[in-house]
């Protein structure tokens, strides 16, 4: 199937139970397809894919729902039941695995559910916030194509005043290097809720595939959210995640993205500052490899009085990876007093590698405090000398030089485990024998 | 088994600097280097250790029988050459434990790996030696150290690090008198008859506490006197115009493109 012809996959082959798409969530694919049908593909001429290498897009080739091989779901079924977290697995858009939440957590009125059950269990709650939100940073196109097919994912909703104390791991996977995949993680966070949410986005085939997510995330006032997202495609992947975090008064979200494999990646991130005193923290740590492209787009909206943003994305760049990060923080005439913090690093370990970096204002309120900057620097080399001095080979100086460049983000992650975890994660991946 | 350093010549961008350096120092031996600023001593350490700046024109320089000047320089560092930098440069975001651990990992034969506890026994009993908190061992390599620290940072990562051969570039200054006792400390538990010793200095004060077999002067990127500890005491005394009126400055030295003397 070409993702450019419409084609309707059939649903659950291999998964656990299948369930109906309702109408009126139908109706809304079927608008999507037209809109999407409508919408230009992304042109070099669009400033918001300035710097890409739509060479490197491919829409083409792609089998939405593509059954799981017997071997690819032991694989997953190992990995899942490492896991004790209340957690939702899936492959090619089919569901898996799944582990429920606490029952203390479930009488507090906690629901974690894949999306089509909610569309049968909770439609009312469901449909008042599914498909709500615009990422929109260039990739419309995209998003709609995501509207019009997706039906794997999560709902996480959680009532006010509750605070759901386990992580939930969300998982989804591409098995084919033809397969297509269109994850929708829905969080709604009511009034002073908390939660924390471990997503990861990986392949068991070594090449190929294609992604396009969306993350809609809602958070009521006071509420609390951290999301800890963990991409690593199989080489060659082609994937689109575009994320929306809308904040009412006081919220509180940090969402931290690990990057690496695929091949060409965008991430479109937009925080929405809708009520005086939410703050969001955006951060970001990449490791690009090889031919590699990780295309980061992001949006620091703020529209109330009092409101912090803070965004930090850090890429190493080895070989000939490139990346781009083009940023705006955008402040409303009555959002006064607002604190917006925005930064893009690069460190070049190659001199093939090559960073863009755009970062961007528009401050339409006159208190205000905003600071912005990017930069793209390489290994000094008197400190690589230095390395090489104590007896530490290039590679594994590089190795010190990448993770001493990350420690600052990475020790902005709230939550203990997920950092210990990450620093193993990023300590296996630099350390893994590099393809020439 | 020595390192043996024969009529060493080097240059940096179109500027020659070592104008044939003559030195061997052998396990168990300490030599000290004193010399006027500017008379090439950093450079000679930087050449030893493989600096990519400088271009080696001249001469050679074989460690235990092995000729180091085709060698990377991690890879001479692994065969035992030891560099004490004048300036250590700051290795932001990494801390001194994952830094030592890397280089101690570097040491071990391939697929080998490093036993934690081990290193951090180590580690701590080298700090405590020392006189250094260790909690100083999660901080970032050089970063925001003062210079007291960083030289005892020197130190520590010798003392790790357990060199066959090991330059010390002004390791004594910038150290308080207390910390300079404790850097000695640190440099004489690595002397014995396993160890040789290159020591840059300019001080006397160093030299007192540890006392050096063989003091040379190096003038203008040559080694024009050499003798025992009484030549630095005279030099302390009479200071090195009397030997530059004799050898000259670099610029116009009147034994340009002559051999090392002795
Ligand atoms: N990268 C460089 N570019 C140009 N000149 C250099 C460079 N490095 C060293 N030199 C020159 O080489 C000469 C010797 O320098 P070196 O640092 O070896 O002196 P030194 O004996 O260690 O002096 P000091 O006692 O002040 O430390 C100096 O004139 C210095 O300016
Ligand atoms: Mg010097």
């Amino acid at each position: 199937m070409d993702l450019n012809r419409r084609v309707l996959p059939e649903r659950y082959n291999g998964g656990t139970k299948p369930a109906l798409l309702p109408n009126w969530w139908q109706e809304l694919q079927d608008a999507a397809w037209a809109e999407y049908e409508r919408l230009p593909m992304p042109s070099r001429k669009d400033e918001r894919w300035r710097f890409t290498d739509l060479g490197k897009l491919a829409f083409t080739g792609y089998t939405a729902g593509s059954p799981v091989p017997e071997r690819s779901r032991s694989d997953l079924q190992a990995f899942f039941h490492r896991g004790e977290a209340p957690a939702l697995l899936f492959a090619n858009d089919s569901l898996l695995f799944s582990r429920s939440i606490s029952p203390e957590a479930k009488k507090k009125g906690v629901l974690l559910t894949p999306l089509l059950e909610a569309a049968n269990g909770a439609a009312d709650l469901l449909k008042s916030y599914l498909f709500r939100e615009r990422v929109a940073l260039g990739a419309e196109k995209l998003e709609t194509l995501h509207r019009a097919y997706a039906t794997a994912g999560a709902f996480l909703y959680v009532p006010a005043g509750v605070e759901l104390e386990q992580t939930v791991d969300l998982s989804f996977w591409l098995t084919e290097e033809d397969a297509a995949t269109f994850p929708h993680i829905l969080v709604v966070l009511e009034e002073n809720a908390r939660a924390r949410i471990h997503l990861r986005f990986g392949s068991t085939n070594p090449k190929g595939g294609f992604a396009c997510s969306v993350q809609e995330l809602f958070l009521g006032a006071g509420a609390q959210l951290e999301i800890f997202t963990g991409r690593k495609w199989a080489e060659g992947t082609c994937s689109f995640d575009l994320a929306s975090v809308r904040l009412d008064r006081d919220a509180n979200a940090t969402t931290f993205q690990f990057n690496q494999g695929g091949g060409y990646t965008r991430t479109e991130s937009r925080s929405r500052l809708l009520g005086s005193g939410a703050r969001s923290v955006m951060l970001s740590a990449t490791m690009a490899r090889n031919r590699q492209e990780f295309d980061q787009r992001s949006f620091q909206e703020h529209s109330a009085p009092n409101t912090r943003s803070d965004l930090l994305y850090k890429s190493a760049l080895y070989d000939s990876s490139r990346t781009i990060f083009a940023g705006m923080i955008d402040v409303d005439p009555g959002a006064q007093q607002t604190d917006a913090y925005q930064s893009n690093r690069n460190l070049l370990l190659s001199p093939d590698a090559e960073a863009n970096a755009l970062p961007g204002l528009e401050i339409l309120a006159n208190d205000v405090r905003c600071t912005h900057g990017a930069t793209i620097g390489q290994v000094d080399p008197e400190e690589l000398f230095y390395c090489l001095q104590r007896g530490i080979p290039l590679e594994a100086a590089q190795r010190l030089f990448v993770l001493g460049f990350l420690t600052d983000v990475i020790d902005r992650i709230p939550d203990a485990d997920a950092k210990r975890s990450l620093t193993e994660e990023i300590d296996s991946s630099v350390s893994q024998p590099r393809r020439s | 088994m020595s390192l043996q350093i024969s009529d060493l010549h080097a240059r940096i961008v179109e500027r020659t600097i070592l104008r044939g350096i003559s030195l061997e120092i052998r396990p168990g031996e300490t030599h000290a280097i004193m010399g006027p600023n500017g008379s090439g001593k950093s450079t000679l350490s930087k050449v030893l250790a493989g600096h990519p700046d400088y271009e080696i024109t001249q001469g050679s320089v074989v460690l235990d029988g092995v000729s180091l000047l085709e060698r990377e320089p991690d890879e001479r560092a692994r065969m035992g050459l030891f560099l004490a930098f004048q300036y250590p440069c700051e290795i932001p975001g990494v801390s001194i434990a994952n830094f030592l651990r890397a280089a101690t990992q570097a040491r071990l034969p391939e697929g080998e790996s490093l036993s934690v506890t081990d290193f951090y026994q180590k580690l701590y009993h080298e700090m405590d030696a020392l006189g250094m908190q260790r909690t100083f061992s999660s901080r970032p390599l050089n970063s925001g150290f003062s210079g007291g620290e960083k030289k005892r940072a020197e130190i520590l990562q010798m003392a790790m690090l357990q060199p066959r051969y090991a330059v010390l570039d002004e390791t004594d200054s910038g150290l308080d008198i207390d910390a300079l006792k404790v850097v000695a400390g640190g440099v004489n538990r690595l002397r014995g008859p396993e160890a040789g010793l290159l020591i840059i200095t300019h001080y006397q004060r160093l030299l007192d506490y540890i006392s050096p077999d063989f003091v040379h002067v190096m003038v203008a990127g040559r080694i024009v006197q050499s003798g025992g500890p009484e030549l630095a005491l005279e030099l302390e005394k009479r200071g090195y115009g009397f030997l530059e009126v004799q050898y000259g400055s670099s610029e116009l030295s009147p034994l340009a493109g002559a051999g090392a003397p002795g």
